[in-house]
């Protein structure tokens, strides 16, 4: 039960929260995934955000560069697009204003 | 394409979600893999007992749920269970047919075997039905053994050179040492052991062409 409401709400959630992590730096792919997955209740199975990634990639709101790296082959590198910043902006208003929403009615039960 | 990654649990993680990602496109299939691969690789790099290696293995996650995230929206991988049901139903239908069944069923029920296996480690993984992938492989053993046990049985009725040799191997073993026109005339033909009571092909006297002496 707990897990399927956790569920429900990461799905609409993720990929806002991929795009906010990019939002100052690019990332490449272990390091954005190993926080993610470090984050309490955000992701269950790692691999699973690599087929958002790629979503994200297609739909124009992350862009990818492969850099060298000091440690062995090359890493692929996902960086914010201007049309990905656009997308999270959108997010953040909406996430907020619910959130307030959400908290009167939990917690004050709907009563002024 | 090889991917020693130098670890056995690794390499076999690798080999299950190369396998589990054949129902996706082909251009998504070598994105996701050289991903994971990567993602992998780089964690190898910094893990420093097989204990590492294992949560960095389960904390990607079962990969049949990775490539489960990376079907388009709907899109479940096609059930190739009920086709192998359906070509196993076919094949032991069509392998009642003495003769034609040998060379059409046994072929159908390979194929129904081979789709009904690969069914039946697709429903492991996916939950699809495990009964109907089952049932395809049942399906394709009995299409292969039925048209074998057609032609067993139609093979001493269906020939005429097959009556011959059975009822001869009967009655010889039954008729009595004396002359049964029916045997004898049927061994005879055949120049079997009581040949001599037929005189046609084989000269019962010899022929001595011999000068007096």
């Amino acid at each position: 039960m707990g897990d399927a409401v956790a569920a429900q709400l990461r799905r609409g959630a993720l990929e806002f929260c991929v795009l906010a992590l990019l939002e100052r730096r690019e990332r490449y792919g272990f390091e954005l995934v190993r926080i993610l997955g470090s984050t309490d209740g955000m992701v269950t199975s790692e691999g699973t955000v690599y087929p958002l990634l790629s979503r994200l990639r297609k739909s124009g709101r992350l862009t990818t560069t492969w850099r060298e790296s000091a440690e062995g082959p090359p890493r692929k590198y996902y960086s914010i697009t201007d049309q990905g910043r656009a997308a999270l902006a959108a997010f953040r208003d909406e996430w907020m204003r619910f959130r307030s929403a959400v908290d009167a009615l939990l917690v004050e039960g709907g009563h002024p | 394409m090889t991917t020693a990654t130098g670890h056995r649990q690794a390499d076999n993680y690798l080999r299950e979600l190369r396998q589990a990602a054949r129902v996706l496109p082909r251009s998504h299939r070598g994105e996701l893999v050289a991903e994971i691969q990567a993602h992998i690789a780089d964690g190898l790099a910094q893990a420093e007992s097989q204990a590492a290696v294992r949560n960095l293995l389960d904390d990607l996650g079962n990969p049949a749920d990775i490539v489960r995230a990376a079907l388009p929206p709907g899109g479940a991988p096609p059930t190739v269970g009920t086709l192998a049901l359906v070509l196993g139903l076919v094949g032991a239908g069509i392998g009642l047919v003495p003769f034609i069944g040998v060379v059409v069923a046994i072929p159908l029920g390979i194929a129904a075997v081979v789709l009904g296996i690969n069914a039946r480690r697709q429903a492991r993984s996916w939950g699809t039905p495990m009964g109907i992938a089952t049932g395809g492989v049942v399906a394709g053993v009995i299409a292969m053994v039925v048209p074998l046990l057609v032609v067993a049985l139609f093979l001493p009725w269906g020939s005429d050179a097959q009556v011959i040799e059975a009822d001869e191997f009967e009655l010889a073993s039954q008729a009595p040492r004396g002359p049964s026109s029916v045997a004898g005339g049927l061994l005879g033909l055949e120049g079997g052991p009581a040949a001599d009571q037929v005189p046609l092909f084989t000269p019962t006297k010899p022929t001595e062409p011999a000068p007096a002496p």
